[in-house]
């Protein structure tokens, strides 16, 4: 489904990304973690489009597709689906509304019929459900005054709307309680597939309690520099991340 | 050329006054003293510093005039309001009859058309409720009541009904010399309520200089909305001074819509003269192509425990020329007094521009006072996280401004001005959404 190679992105003439090379098949969870600095969100947004982030080196193929090629909203209607780490907040602008905008053009893209008011609003309800999402939330200004765990599952809710086939979640454990970290990946549990992907970018084993990977990656100085299965995060969590760092200067000699 | 245009001016007025069929001479030739101590603002005028209106008045101005019904050929009505209302068409400064609706008996306004007083009967309206305050000493004031002949006089009592008054001031005059002035009166008594909606519209072939001056008496405990909506596609140069004098215990909320206009420069005075009273300025202003769009507002704390809020928002595309200048006044004894102000504007181009500018003078000590102005583009990280989304760049940025224009919107009670201006604003920021 995706394939990255040697990728390589800057920003302001400082390599963020060091050339990294990572495989994700249709129905696989993969796992990003790595120390705070060390490039997962970096990453999330290059692949979802950020414009300020240089690609200078490197490919990134979609299904077949150029993903570089693509403008931020060409990948959403490609099927890619990034949960940011710091949702903005939009004054004036109800999630419902901008919503349901973002769907029929999705759908157009895809050449299927739009939603009306009526099949959206039923569609919305289901997902709500799922993400057990406060109808009041969604008739407020897109995330103005959320709390920062509103505001993740906020992303987790339009997830669950749009969707995506690989959704790329960074960070969205961090500020929720156990409680809402449960109802969070159990939203994306069952919205796993054998034709959708997830990559879970965290730098705590926590939520991968909840949310098995198949793979677990880490990320260091811009570069995966240890893949491994779920056995790998628990070792991460217990040994922390100095061994890693440790391990990786020593190739560099 | 600036000493010339007083010169002008001097003479136009001159001959104006020999055909005596305007306001009572010694009104007239007071007013004409005091605009010669100021004159015509040329390129040193502080007021008028991003706003050349030197360089568009006419050369050869001619007045106005006297005609039949100036729409009885014309095959227009741009109503506002489909419902009982009261509405008032005025083409080139004159009434039309054959458009207006005014006689609604029920109603219970006193209506008035300056054009078919006497010069007696003007002469005493003029005594009984002209008590015209000019703050900072603006010419145009002082020409409007030099020319002084046609305008509308309205009075509400408690008795009267609440029903809107709109008032369409239609450009259709070509000729670049043409000079119109127009007199817009309000009186509300004690205890009455009011909405008025001024809107001023013009077409592409329109032309000449515009000098329109609404004076709003807001009596003890009065309570008036007032809308005034510009969307001029001409080349007239449209000059507007609005004073509102408060008394006591009044609310008025100012809605300022400034859609397009080649020259377009508002000058709205708030005059709190008594205790208790309250002032929403609300304003939003697009500025396209190479319009000229110039907001100056006056807040003048005089009395204690008065509380006004400002708020307008900009935007400035292509070439565009916004200006907004916010005065406060805080007078020695308005003590208590509550005053804010914010001015926000998003610019979408290099070349366009705008002019903020906070002028706050305070003489009283026990007073909360704040302003803020920000100016910017609009905001990448919105603007990327709706795009992830999967919005097309240009609906993203429809959406983002919509929603910075919603806010002023939003603040409109009158809901037939509300769909009207929630559908072209739309319209011009290129927002098509079905909900
Ligand atoms: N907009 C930016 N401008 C400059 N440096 C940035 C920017 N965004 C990220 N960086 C830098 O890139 C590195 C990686 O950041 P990030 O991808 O956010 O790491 P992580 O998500 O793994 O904590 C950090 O050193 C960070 O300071
Ligand atoms: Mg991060």
């Amino acid at each position: 489904m995706l394939i990255i190679k040697n990728l390589k992105a800057s920003i302001e003439n400082n390599e963020i990304l060091n050339g990294i090379d990572l495989e994700v098949n249709a129905g696989e969870v993969h796992a990003i973690m790595g120390p705070n600095g060390s490039g997962k969100s970096t990453l999330a947004s290059v692949l979802a489009g950020r414009e300020e982030f240089e690609v200078t080196d490197g490919t990134i193929v979609f299904e077949g597709k150029d993903l570089m090629e693509m403008e931020p909203e060409e990948r959403a209607k490609e099927g890619i689906f990034m949960a940011f780490q710091y949702p903005v907040e939009i004054p004036g602008v109800s999630t419902t509304n901008f919503l349901k905008t973002a769907l029929n053009q999705i759908r157009e893209y895809r050449g299927l019929q739009p939603l009306d008011a009526v099949s959206f609003l039923t569609h919305l309800r289901e997902k709500m459900k799922l993400v057990e999402m406060d109808q009041s939330l969604l008739s407020r200004a897109l995330n103005e005054g959320f709390s920062g765990g509103e505001k993740k599952r906020n992303e987790i809710f339009q997830m669950a709307v749009l969707e995506p086939k690989l959704s790329i979640l960074d960070e969205t454990d961090s500020g929720l309680d156990i409680d809402a970290l449960k109802i969070v990946a159990n939203g994306v549990n069952q919205l796993r597939s054998k034709d959708k992907a997830v990559i879970v970018v965290t730098h705590y084993q926590r939520l991968l309690n909840f949310i098995i990977p198949d793979f677990v990656h880490v990320l260091y100085q811009g570069k995966i520099v240890k893949s491994g299965t779920r056995e790998l995060a628990l070792e991460l969590e217990e040994k922390g991340y100095d061994w890693i760092k440790e391990e990786y200067k020593s190739t560099l000699v | 050329m600036e000493l010339s245009l007083n010169q002008v001016l001097k003479d136009l007025f001159e001959k104006h006054q020999k055909q005596n069929n305007g306001a009572p001479a010694a009104y007239a030739e007071q007013a004409f003293e005091r605009f010669m101590k100021t004159g015509f603002p040329d390129r040193k005028s502080e007021e008028y510093k991003y706003f050349p209106v030197h360089r568009h008045f006419p050369e050869s101005p001619l007045l106005a005039e006297k005609v039949e019904d100036p729409g009885a050929h014309l095959v227009f009505s741009p109503k506002l309001d489909d419902r009982e209302a009261i509405h008032l068409v005025f083409i080139d400064g004159r009434l039309s009859e054959k458009h207006s609706s005014r006689d609604l008996p029920e109603a219970g306004l006193e209506i008035k058309h300056l054009n078919q007083l006497s010069s007696t009967e003007l002469r005493e309206l003029l005594e009984d409720h002209l008590d015209t305050y000019n703050v900072n000493n603006d010419p145009f004031i002082e020409l409007n009541s030099s020319f002084l002949r046609d305008g509308i006089f309205i009075k509400t009592s408690k008795k009267s009904s609440t029903l809107p008054v709109y008032c369409y001031y239609i450009t259709s005059a070509e000729d670049v010399n043409s000079f119109r002035n127009f007199r817009t009166i309000m009186v509300l008594e004690q205890d009455s309520r009011a909405e008025l909606a001024e809107y001023f519209f013009s077409e592409e072939n329109a032309g000449g200089f515009e000098n329109f001056f609404t004076e709003v008496y807001a009596g003890k405990g009065s309570r008036l909305n007032l809308y005034r909506i510009q969307h001029k596609r001409g080349k007239e140069v449209l000059l507007n001074n609005i004073n509102i004098y408060q008394k006591e215990n009044s609310l008025v909320n100012s809605f300022t819509f400034s859609l397009s206009g080649k020259m377009l420069r508002n000058n709205l005075n708030f005059l709190l003269e008594e205790e208790n009273c309250e002032s929403h300025l609300y304003g939003f202003y697009f500025v396209d192509g190479d319009d000229v769009i110039d907001n100056h507002t006056t807040v003048d704390h005089q009395k204690p425990n008065c509380f006004s809020n400002e708020n307008y928002k900009g935007i400035l595309d292509k070439n565009g020329k916004g200006i907004f200048n916010g005065k406060i006044y805080v007078r020695q004894n308005a003590q208590k007094t509550n005053a804010f102000q914010s001015n926000k504007n998003i610019v979408l181009t290099d070349s366009a521009t705008i002019n903020t500018k906070p002028q706050l003078e305070i003489w009283a000590d026990d007073v909360k006072c704040s302003h803020g102005a920000t100016t910017g583009q609009l905001d990448n990280h919105q603007l990327f996280y709706l795009r992830s989304r999967g919005l097309d760049e240009r609906t993203a940025k429809a959406l983002l401004l919509h929603a910075f224009a919603f806010e002023i919107i939003d603040k409109i009670e009158l809901d037939p001005v509300k769909d009207y201006l929630t559908k072209v604003i739309n319209k011009l920021l290129g927002y098509q959404f079905d909900n």
